[in-house]
C-alpha cells in the first residue's frame, strides 16, 4: 500500500507538471528544477543535470528520459511506468480537447500572440538559468574550455550534440581534474 | 495499429539528440506514409508549440489522434516512449552502480559543463527567434540587414519578464503564464 501511494505520487507530480510545461524542453527542464528538486527534493540539481546530459545520447524525446531516469531513481521500473503515464496523460488530454477546432486554433492571431510572449518568457527564464548553471558547473579551467568548446560547435557549426557529448567523455576521461570533491 | 505501433517506436528511436530532430523524421514517416499532409503536420508543429508538454511527444499524440482518435493517440504516446524507456531502464542501472567510481565522476563533471554550453546556445537560438521578425520563415538574417528585422517590442517585454523574475524570483510556471499575458497585450490588443 505504501508503495501503491509512492507510485501514484510519481504519476501525479508529472501529470500536474505536464499541465503546466509551457516552452518546450529547456523550459520544463526549469520547472523540474524548481519543483522536483527544490520543493519535493527527489534529487539533486547536480543529479538533475547529470540525467539531463545522459538524455542527450539517449534515443528518444530528452526531457521524457529525464522523467524516465527521476522515476527510476523514487521507484525503480515500476516509477518509470507512473512518470511516464503521468508525462504523456496531459498530452492525450490538451489534444483530445484542442483537435477538434485544430485549423482554426494554429490559425488564430490570438494562438501566435501567446506563443510569442512565453516564448519572451522563456528567454529571460533560460538567460537566468544559464548564469545559475554556470555558476554551479563551471569550477576549473577545463569545464570553461569545454563549455566554451560546447557552445561553439552546438552554435555555430551546427555539430550534432551526440557527437559534443562523445567528445566531452573523451576530454573529460583524459583531462578532468575531480580532485576534493 | 501495428503499423502504427512500430512507426512511432521507430520515431522513438531515431529521435537521438531533442525535439527538433523529431520533425524531419516524423515527415519521412507519418508524411510520406500520407497519414497527414505537410501543411497539417506544420499545423500541428506550431499548436504543439503553443501547448503544454514536450513538443515532440504532442506533435506524435497529435497525429495519433488524427489519425484514430484517442485510441491511437494514446498508443502513438506509448508507442514513442517505449525505445526510451528500455534505454533509459538500462543506463539507470549502470548509472547506480557507477556512479561513485572515479572515471564515472570525471565523465559527467565534464558533461556538465556541456550542458552549460547547450543552455547558452539554445538560449541564443531561443533569443533569435524572439527578437528577429521572420526567422521562422526562414528569411536569411546577417550583419548585413539585421536590423530590418528587429522587433523592438518582443526586446521591451524581454526586459520586463527578466526584471520582474530578477525581483520576485518564484516558480517559473508563473511567469511564462504572465509571458502569456503580455504576448496578448502587445501583439494581439
Amino acid at each position: 500500500m505504501k508503495k501503491f501511494r509512492e507510485l501514484f505520487e510519481i504519476f501525479f507530480v508529472f501529470l500536474r507538471l505536464g499541465f503546466v510545461s509551457f516552452g518546450g524542453g529547456l523550459a520544463i527542464f526549469k520547472i523540474y528544477t524548481d519543483e522536483l528538486v527544490k520543493k519535493k527534493n527527489y534529487l539533486t540539481e547536480e543529479e538533475l543535470l547529470n540525467f539531463y546530459a545522459i538524455s542527450q545520447t539517449i534515443p528518444g524525446i530528452i526531457i521524457v528520459n529525464v522523467a524516465l531516469f527521476i522515476g527510476n531513481k523514487k521507484g525503480g521500473f515500476l516509477g518509470m511506468l507512473a512518470a511516464m503515464l503521468g508525462v504523456i496523460t496531459p498530452s492525450i488530454i490538451i489534444i483530445s480537447i484542442i483537435a477538434a477546432n485544430l485549423k482554426q486554433f494554429a490559425q488564430y492571431k490570438i494562438t501566435h500572440a501567446i506563443f510569442k510572449g512565453i516564448n519572451m518568457s522563456i528567454c529571460s527564464v533560460i538567460t537566468i538559468m544559464s548564469y545559475d548553471i554556470i555558476k554551479k558547473n563551471l569550477t576549473n579551467v577545463l569545464g570553461w574550455i569545454i563549455a566554451i568548446g560546447a557552445f561553439i560547435a552546438l552554435f555555430f557549426l551546427n555539430i550534432p550534440i551526440y557527437i559534443v557529448v562523445l567528445a566531452t567523455i573523451i576530454v573529460s576521461l583524459l583531462w578532468m581534474d575531480c580532485e576534493g570533491e | 495499429m501495428i503499423e502504427e505501433i512500430l512507426t512511432f517506436m521507430y520515431v522513438g528511436l531515431m529521435a537521438i539528440g531533442g525535439g527538433l530532430v523529431t520533425i524531419p523524421i516524423l515527415i519521412q514517416t507519418v508524411v510520406e506514409k500520407g497519414w497527414i499532409t505537410l501543411e497539417e503536420f506544420y499545423n500541428i508543429v506550431s499548436i504543439s508549440e503553443a501547448t503544454p508538454g514536450p513538443i515532440g511527444l504532442n506533435i506524435s499524440t497529435y497525429i495519433g489522434y488524427a489519425r484514430g482518435g484517442i485510441l491511437l493517440a494514446i498508443i502513438a504516446s506509448i508507442s514513442l516512449i517505449i525505445p526510451s524507456f528500455i534505454f533509459v531502464y538500462i543506463v539507470a542501472r549502470a548509472y547506480n552502480k557507477y556512479k561513485e567510481n572515479k572515471y564515472v565522476k570525471k565523465v559527467f563533471k565534464g558533461l556538465r559543463a556541456t550542458v552549460a554550453g547547450l543552455i547558452v546556445s539554445t538560449a541564443l537560438g531561443m533569443y533569435k527567434i524572439v527578437v528577429f521578425n521572420g526567422v521562422e520563415e526562414n528569411i536569411e538574417i546577417g550583419f548585413s540587414n539585421f536590423y530590418k528585422y528587429i522587433d523592438y517590442l518582443s526586446i521591451l517585454g524581454i526586459v520586463i519578464l527578466f526584471a520582474l523574475q530578477l525581483k520576485f524570483k518564484g516558480n517559473v510556471i508563473k511567469y511564462i503564464f504572465i509571458g502569456g499575458i503580455i504576448g496578448i497585450l502587445f501583439y494581439y490588443i
